[in-house]
């Protein structure tokens, strides 16, 4: 598609340029700053100095270890979102083809529900499922903060609609070819679904890993607490440090990049994929 | 391998709509039957029936004698090729073809020789290692094929196979499959709604329209001896020519008169037309029996038309005729003379070429010829 001349495409250039700026700076001045002495860097924020320092150490990363026990913290996210994942994976794919391929009595009023729940919003129930979880005796563990999140109305959506594309042929020759439906589900219709699979991991591993409302409410000691909280309380823990904070944040965000990297290609399917469904 | 029986077989579908009258059919062990008919006649609902993706209504369905109506796909032993092929796409050539195996729990070492055997047969040897959107459309319906082989079923089921292929591969293909049926001695339904395929392919063919059976018969028969106006219009390409003719009694039997235009009724029909004096029946001629040009003796039928369209097919070409009592006839004539757009020629048939129908559409009378071609078979 080619839209106007060379001017117009430079205009164009720039604005974006200019938009990409606007996002990246946050995230530069966190880089930077986490490398600073921690006394320059809120006097230097609004200067050059903020983005081009005289000197960078990696002083302030040492004192975040040293400080706190950030690995238990990671290892607590880790665990917490690979683990929502991975259940999330089981229990929405299933549900989802239930609902696109299955005929069973209560399939319409179950897929109204479903979309029933799309649209209520997580901090409307946070105190009710406060109440269910301690009353379960879950405070302060895992269990509490990757259960609630494993079956997802969005999700189960989202395969849902994957779901009703996928050719129904394809099942349909599985089953002349000799497989039950759960055969027909598990090696034909699921590793045709990969495209969804990968939006659905991707967005609930997003979700977990920045997820700070719920741990904060069910997680009182460091035993459990993730990464987010664990920010949160490293922020008000003295003395005040901003090149610390800002190194913890750093080391909060560095594990998604490097995910991101590796798992480029799945990420960008996936999104490509939703997407495309506008 | 096993014969397949139909009884009462019929479908409706949950709103009402009739996709399958009862139908009662026998496929004969080793046969290669075709079901043809236009988009929405019920064949591919028919096939679905067997291969138990669809519930019927009423009737059951034997193979081999053992009642599968109310058993699963899987356990009916039917292999199917689908139209879109239904190729799995995450898997090799290989792992689709050994797919059915692999569900039956064949061994591996068993798997992997009989796939090679089927591969080798279907020349997609060197495909072996390929994904399914790595190959051509030809490519996939052999592997398609080579998939409902691998297993050896009771019977073969395939819908419209070779639809989405262009042409010239169709041709190609059509005379593979024929050769498969032969060297497999499989039992074979075969959906389609090409009639030069169904002639080509059937042994024998059940012609359907809006979920009934028509006809049931061998290509040579289903052309000569239509069972009813739409067989008659159906078969044949164009299909054949029909024309109401109003029938009264004569000094010497049966006289009939169509588009305007006496019709001498050969003395053979006039029998099976007596009865029917004062009513208006449907007569039939070929588009390949009409004649252009100034009729001798024996012509039993003499209508001019203007030439409305004009199809040139090489060696041949259809003429498309306005009569001047309105009806639209298509003769099949030699490549030369070429008639101009709005000429108006003189067409006439032999009275070997009329088919007469009843008002019910049923045939009544064939030539005597084409009675005397199947008595010859």
């Amino acid at each position: 598609m080619r839209r106007g001349g060379r001017a117009a495409g430079l205009v164009r250039h720039a604005a974006l340029a200019a938009l990409a700026a606007v996002y990246l700076y946050p995230v530069a001045l966190m880089v930077v700053g986490s490398l600073k002495p921690d006394a320059s860097v809120l006097p230097e924020l609004a200067t050059w100095r903020g983005l081009f320092p005289e000197r960078v150490s990696l002083q302030n990363y040492r004192d975040v270890l040293a400080r706190v026990d950030f690995l238990r913290y990671l290892a607590s996210s880790a665990w917490i979102a690979a683990a929502t994942v991975a259940l999330g994976l089981a229990v929405n794919a299933p549900a989802g083809y239930a609902l696109a391929r299955l005929r069973w009595r209560a399939r319409r009023r179950a897929l109204a529900f479903v979309l029933a729940l799309l649209v209520i919003p997580f901090e409307a129930v946070a105190v009710p499922l406060l109440y269910q979880v301690s009353w379960l005796g879950w405070r302060d563990t895992y269990t509490a903060q990757i259960l609630p999140f494993a079956a997802s109305a969005f999700s189960i959506y989202l395969f849902y609609s994957f779901f009703l594309d996928l050719p129904r042929s394809l099942e349909e020759a599985a089953r002349v070819d000799g497989a039950g439906p759960l055969r027909a589900f598990l090696l034909v219709a699921l590793p045709n679904a990969r495209p969804a699979l990968a939006t659905c991991a991707v967005l609930t591993f997003l979700a977990q890993w920045g997820s700070f409302l719920w741990p904060l409410m069910v997680t009182s000691g460091e035993r459990v607490r993730p990464l987010p909280v664990a920010l949160a309380a490293f922020h008000t823990l003295p003395p005040l440090a901003w090149g610390d904070i800002l190194a913890f944040a750093v080391m909060m965000v560095a594990p998604v990049v490097v995910l991101f990297l590796l798992f480029q290609r799945w990420f960008v399917e996936g999104m490509a994929w939703t997407g495309a469904r506008g | 391998m096993a014969e397949l029986r139909l009884a009462g077989l019929a479908k409706r579908f949950p709103d009402g709509t009739e996709a399958l009258a009862p139908l009662d059919l026998e496929v004969p062990d080793g046969a290669f039957y075709v079901l043809l008919g236009p988009s929405g006649c019920g064949k591919t609902t028919l096939l679905r029936l067997i291969a138990g993706l669809e519930t019927p209504t009423a009737g059951e369905i034997r193979i081999g004698g053992r009642r599968v109506d109310g058993l699963p796909p899987q356990a009916r032993d039917v292999a199917m090729v689908f139209q879109d092929y239904a190729l799995y796409p995450h898997l090799s050539v290989r792992d689709n073809i050994a797919f059915p195996l692999r569900m039956r729990r064949v061994p591996r070492a068993e798997r992997e020789r009989r796939v090679r055997e089927v591969a080798r047969l279907l020349g997609i040897e060197a495909l072996l290692g390929r994904r399914p959107r790595e190959l051509s459309g030809g490519q996939r319906q052999r592997v398609a094929m080579g998939r409902a082989l691998v297993r050896a079923p009771a019977v073969f089921l395939m819908d419209e196979p070779l639809s989405n292929l262009d042409a010239r591969l169709r041709i190609g293909m059509r005379a593979e499959i024929a050769a498969l049926h032969r060297r497999t001695g499989g039992t074979f339904l075969y959906v389609t709604h090409d009639q030069a395929e169904a002639m080509t392919l059937g042994e024998r063919i059940a012609v359907l329209d809006r979920g009934r059976l028509r006809q049931l018969a061998d290509p040579d028969t289903l052309y000569a001896r239509p069972a009813d106006v739409f067989v008659a219009g159906f078969v044949g390409s164009p299909g054949m020519n029909l024309v109401p003719a109003r029938v009264r009694a004569g000094p010497a039997g049966p006289e009939a008169e169509a588009a305007g235009a006496p019709v001498a009724v050969p003395a053979e029909q006039a029998g099976a037309l007596a009865p029917y004096a004062g009513a208006t029946l449907t007569l039939g001629v070929r588009p390949e029996a009409l004649r252009v040009g100034p009729a001798g003796e024996g012509a039993a039928w003499r209508v001019a038309g203007r030439c409305e369209a004009l199809e040139r097919l090489g060696h041949e070409q259809v003429a498309w005729v306005r009569t001047g009592a309105g009806e639209r006839l298509a003769a099949r004539l030699p490549a030369r003379p070429r008639p101009a757009p709005g000429e108006t020629l003189p067409l006439w048939a032999p009275p070997g070429a009329l088919y007469w129908f009843g008002p019910d559409g049923r045939l009544l009378a064939a030539p005597a010829a084409a009675d005397a071609a199947r008595a010859g078979r």
